[in-house]
Formats: structure tokens, C-alpha cells, sequence
């Protein structure tokens, strides 16, 4: 706040000062006063004036570079009103209610949408839940009957299963710390349980598999990361050239991480696209192209890596195939706590 | 014949897991919605449980905890929360294994078969598989014929059993495929012709041949003359 420019805005006040000190001035001439009480008169005017507005302005701008000083100094800045102390005038009072009622109609606003999306949340984490029962019975249905159509409406069975799972992983994923446990677990588990989890189609399609190193233990959720394995695999075979796909899983210890090195030799992903693969929605133009990418697997399998603290990269070239990097830190610390 | 009791509040559920239970060799009783109660599983005498969590008029949980109170019948809960938490309740709550659904059905037969094994600790005899001319020894995974015998590595093992349980039926090699990678053995086409191959070379070695057949297009097949022991 500048002085000059709070006169500025009571250009009213002055003009009518002037006109006042002006009229008093003509009377003081017309009954000829002496000119010493003129100067002493309109000197007491102005200097009454400019002693008040100032003390004014100066009250002011304390106020509210206190304000803006706190506003600075807020992470959530809808807890200002929390902030600006006792009232020292109306005009404030006035001012800290309405900030009051603004946050709180914006604070109802966005519960509103909170309450919103906790309930779709919860429902589509029970939807899921119950839909994973007739999953079940349809699979022990096919197993116990057995008809020339049962090894196919398995695998569907299986890709509907995939897809049921991403849809609760999605739902799960902006709250990932309520339902994980750390826990040493060997590689080599993970990797047989994600490559069981798409096994009708990897021998449908004559995949090899081979593995390496995966004797080692990571600290991570097995389920979270069975999924995120899940996810790379859905690719690989989605992206495969039909005849002859080949998985390696190869486990590599360096001084103060893990790799699981993930590679097939499918299509391969473009140059141009690689930078952004991780992206939501983001399917490439492959993808675009089979129209069975949901742009969702490894925006998912990235967003969970950070939240369990592992890294993820992706290496390829076009025709040759791809490689996903899962790192996993390890501290040598880590194994000294070991009980 | 071992005796497993289903507690599982969706009826075609709880048929399609009792029909699939006892075509693999088991009796199978699934309870009704009032035999959910401690009186009502253990007045069926089975040998075994299986769960569900999610049941109406009840908590799994509870009647699990309950249940330890009174038997050490074994239980194996079956549900479709499939968080690590929910695993460590059910197990803290005294549950011998824990399954989520929507299970691949040799998988949950196979926690089913271990806990009873564990339980029970049912003798090793039937893990010796006669198959005619010779017999395979799943536990020490030889084949033996009169005095000859020869050991066998993972995959043979795991092909001639499968074939063996199939004996004189074709069995595809995606079958034999699947079967294999149930025991966490990921082979593909190539492997599995080299190991069938190395099969017969082995049982050529104690004096067998010809019993493993090849069906082009369709398979293999074990041979069996049961009639000839």
C-alpha cells in the first residue's frame, strides 16, 4: 500500500477540504483578518487532515500486510481467516466474516465431492468384490463340465478377471498406504504368480519362459506388485507377434539395489513414444491400432512403484522388443535389521 | 475318503466347488445357510472346511475364532477381500490356509490337498503310481521296473504323472503344458518334446518301450496293459 495512492482514491475528501479552506480563506478576507490567522487556518486544516489520514492508512496497511504475511506464510490458504487475530474495527470484523462464510461454503462444496467420490470408491471396490464370486463359480463350472468350448471361455474368463483387478487397483491406488505390508519376498514367487495369472494365454500362444538369477529378496507387498508384474505381462502379450513369444525374467544384484529386468520380444514401442508410456490414458499408436489398450497398465504399475518406493523404467526399440525395469532400493542396512 | 464341509453363501458357488471336490476324490457337503454355526459344521464330521468370510447372519471370522475354541478341525478360508490384511486376520484367527477368489480350481485343490497333508499326515503309499510294467515313485520321482530303475529329473516327473493320471487317454500338450506350469515349471512346445524324448530314453534304459505314444496333432498318450501285471 502507497500513500500517494490512498490520497489518490480520497480525491473527494480533498477538493472538499479545498472548497472548505477556500470559502473559510474569503471570509477571512472579506471581514479582513489578519493574513497570519489565514496561513494559521488553512495550515490547521490541511495538517489535521493529513495527521488523521495518514494514522488511517498507516492502521490499514499494517493490517493487511499482516494478512498478506500470513497468507504467504500458509500452506492451506483457505485457513486464513484462522489466522488474522481479534478484530480491531467493524470494517475487519466484517471482513474476516465474510472470508468465514467463504471458506466454509467452498469447505461444504468440496465435501460434498469427497463424500461423493469416498461412496463411488467404496462402491466399485464392493461391486468388485462380488463379482469376483460368479468369476469363481463360472470357472469350477467350466472345470466340471468340460465342453469343446472350455479352454476358451477360460482365458476370457481370465481377461475379465485381469481387467476386474485393474479397476480395483485403480479405485485403491490414491490410498495405498492403508492396505499394504512389506514383507521380504523372493522373486522368483512373483514372477510365477503373475505368469500363472496369464497362463491360458501364454500357452495358447507356445510362449517360452525364461528366468534368471530370481533367487533374491525384495521388501515390497507381494500383491501390489504381482499386479504391477500382471500389468508388464498383459502388454508383452499384448503386444507379441502371436507366434513365439519370448519372456525373460532376470534377477540382478547391484550394490545398493535390485533389478528384475522384464524383457519379450514383441512389437516394440517407437522412439517417440516411449518418453510417454507412464502417461494416463496415454495408449501410443500401436495401441491405437489394436484398440485394446486402455493407456491405464503402466500408468498404474508407475503411479504404485512410487508409492511402494520402487523404480520403473522402460527401455525399447521398435520391432526388437522391450525391456521393463523394476529397481528395487536396498540399503545396506537392510541387511543388518534382518532378524 | 476324506470329508469336505462348505460353508459358502452362494448357492451355485458352494454346488460348482462341491461337484468339483468330489470329481477329484473327495465327499463334499455344502452346508446350509442355518448350519452356520459352530453345532452345524462339526455335526456334518468333516475332515476339512472351507470358508467363506463374507456369510449372511454371521462373521467368518467369528465362527473361525469360535470353531478353534472347540476342534482343530482344519479350516481354509475362501474370500474375495483380497488384501494381505485381511490374510493376517484370517490366519491370526486361527485359519489354516487362505484362498481369494475368484481361485483357479487346481490351486485351491492343491492348498486343499496340503493342508490335509499336513494335518493328517496321511502315509506316503500313495504316492506310488503303478502304471502297468512299471511304477513311478512320485516321492523319490524314480521309475522302477523289477530290479531297474532310473531317477528322473522335475519336468519328467511332473509329464509322467500327469500322463499317468490319464493313462490310456490322449493328452494334449497343452495339457501337459498347463500341468507343468501348475508346479511353477515354465516350459514351452520345444522343452516339452525334448524332455518327452529324454522320457523314453529313460525308460528305454529299464527295459519299457514303446508306452508313451505320440498322437500327431493331438497329443500323447500312456499305455498301460493293466491286465499284463
Amino acid at each position: 500500500m502507497r500513500y500517494g495512492v490512498y490520497l489518490r482514491e480520497r480525491l473527494g475528501q480533498l477538493l472538499l477540504l479545498t472548497g472548505v479552506t477556500a470559502t473559510v480563506e474569503i471570509f477571512l478576507l472579506t471581514v479582513r483578518a489578519h493574513v497570519i490567522i489565514g496561513i494559521y487556518t488553512a495550515v490547521c486544516f490541511w495538517g489535521l487532515y493529513f495527521l488523521f489520514s495518514y494514522e488511517e492508512f498507516r492502521r490499514k496497511k499494517i493490517y493487511f500486510q499482516h494478512i498478506m504475511e500470513s497468507l504467504a506464510g500458509l500452506d492451506k490458504k483457505y485457513l486464513l481467516p484462522e489466522m488474522t487475530g481479534r478484530p480491531g474495527c467493524q470494517e475487519e470484523a466484517l471482513l474476516k466474516e465474510i472470508l468465514h462464510e467463504l471458506g466454509k461454503s467452498m469447505g461444504d462444496h468440496v465435501n460434498y465431492y469427497k463424500r461423493t467420490e469416498k461412496e463411488y470408491k467404496e462402491y466399485i471396490e464392493l461391486w468388485i468384490h462380488e463379482v469376483k464370486t460368479p468369476i469363481a463359480a463360472g470357472k469350477l463350472m467350466l472345470e466340471n463340465h468340460p465342453s469343446e468350448w472350455s479352454e476358451d471361455l477360460k482365458e476370457e474368463l481370465e481377461r475379465i478377471e485381469g481387467y476386474t483387478e485393474q479397476a480395483l487397483f485403480y479405485a485403491r491406488s490414491a490410498h495405498v498406504e492403508k492396505d499394504y505390508l512389506i514383507r521380504p519376498v523372493l522373486l522368483k514367487d512373483l514372477v510365477a504368480q503373475a505368469v500363472r495369472k496369464n497362463q491360458k494365454q501364454l500357452i495358447a500362444m507356445g510362449a517360452g519362459i525364461q528366468m534368471d538369477g530370481l533367487e533374491e529378496e525384495v521388501y515390497s507387498d507381494e500383491k501390489w506388485l504381482v499386479f504391477i508384474l500382471h500389468q508388464i505381462l498383459s502388454n508383452s502379450i499384448k503386444y507379441s507377434d502371436k507366434e513365439k513369444l519370448k519372456l525373460t525374467f532376470t534377477g540382478r544384484r547391484e550394490r545398493e539395489r535390485i533389478i528384475l529386468a522384464i524383457q519379450d520380444n514383441g512389437r516394440g514401442i517407437k522412439s517417440s513414444d516411449l518418453s510417454r508410456v507412464f502417461e494416463k490414458g496415454y495408449t501410443g499408436s500401436r495401441g491405437r491400432q489394436s484398440g485394446q489398450a486402455t493407456g491405464l497398465g503402466l500408468y498404474l504399475s508407475h503411479k504404485l512403484c512410487g508409492r511402494l518406493g520402487h523404480g520403473i523404467e522402460i527401455d525399447s526399440r521398435e520391432g526388437e522388443g522391450c525391456v521393463v525395469r523394476l529397481i528395487f532400493p536396498r540399503g545396506s542396512h537392510t541387511d543388518t535389521v534382518r532378524p | 475318503m476324506r470329508k469336505i464341509a462348505i460353508a459358502e453363501d452362494d448357492e451355485k458357488l458352494c454346488r460348482e466347488i462341491g461337484t468339483f471336490l468330489e470329481n477329484n476324490g473327495y465327499e463334499a457337503a455344502g452346508l446350509s445357510k442355518e448350519a452356520y454355526t459352530v453345532t452345524g459344521i462339526l455335526a456334518e464330521k468333516p475332515d476339512l472346511l472351507l470358508l467363506d468370510l463374507g456369510l449372511p447372519g454371521t462373521d467368518g471370522l467369528y465362527l473361525c475364532r469360535e470353531l478353534r475354541k472347540a476342534s482343530d478341525l482344519p479350516v481354509i478360508v475362501i474370500t474375495s477381500q483380497d488384501t494381505q490384511m485381511a490374510e493376517l486376520m484370517s490366519m491370526s484367527q486361527g485359519a489354516d490356509d487362505f484362498v481369494t477368489k475368484p481361485f483357479h480350481p487346481q490351486i485351491l485343490l492343491a492348498h486343499i490337498e496340503a493342508v490335509l497333508k499336513r494335518v493328517y499326515r496321511e502315509p506316503e503309499t500313495c504316492e506310488l503310481l503303478n502304471l502297468g510294467k512299471f511304477q513311478l515313485d512320485l516321492a523319490k520321482g524314480t521309475i522302477t521296473a523289477g530290479e531297474e530303475r532310473a531317477e528322473l529329473t522335475k519336468n519328467e516327473l511332473r509329464i509322467l504323472d500327469c500322463l499317468g493320471k490319464h493313462r490310456n487317454e490322449i493328452v494334449s500338450r497343452d495339457k501337459l503344458i498347463t500341468h507343468l506350469w501348475d508346479s511353477d515349471l515354465f516350459v514351452d512346445d520345444n522343452t516339452l518334446t525334448v524332455n518327452v524324448t529324454r522320457l523314453r530314453e529313460k525308460l528305454k534304459s529299464i527295459g519299457i518301450t514303446d508306452v508313451i505314444q505320440t498322437k500327431r496333432g493331438l497329443g500323447y498318450m500312456l499305455v498301460c496293459d493293466m491286465e499284463s501285471i
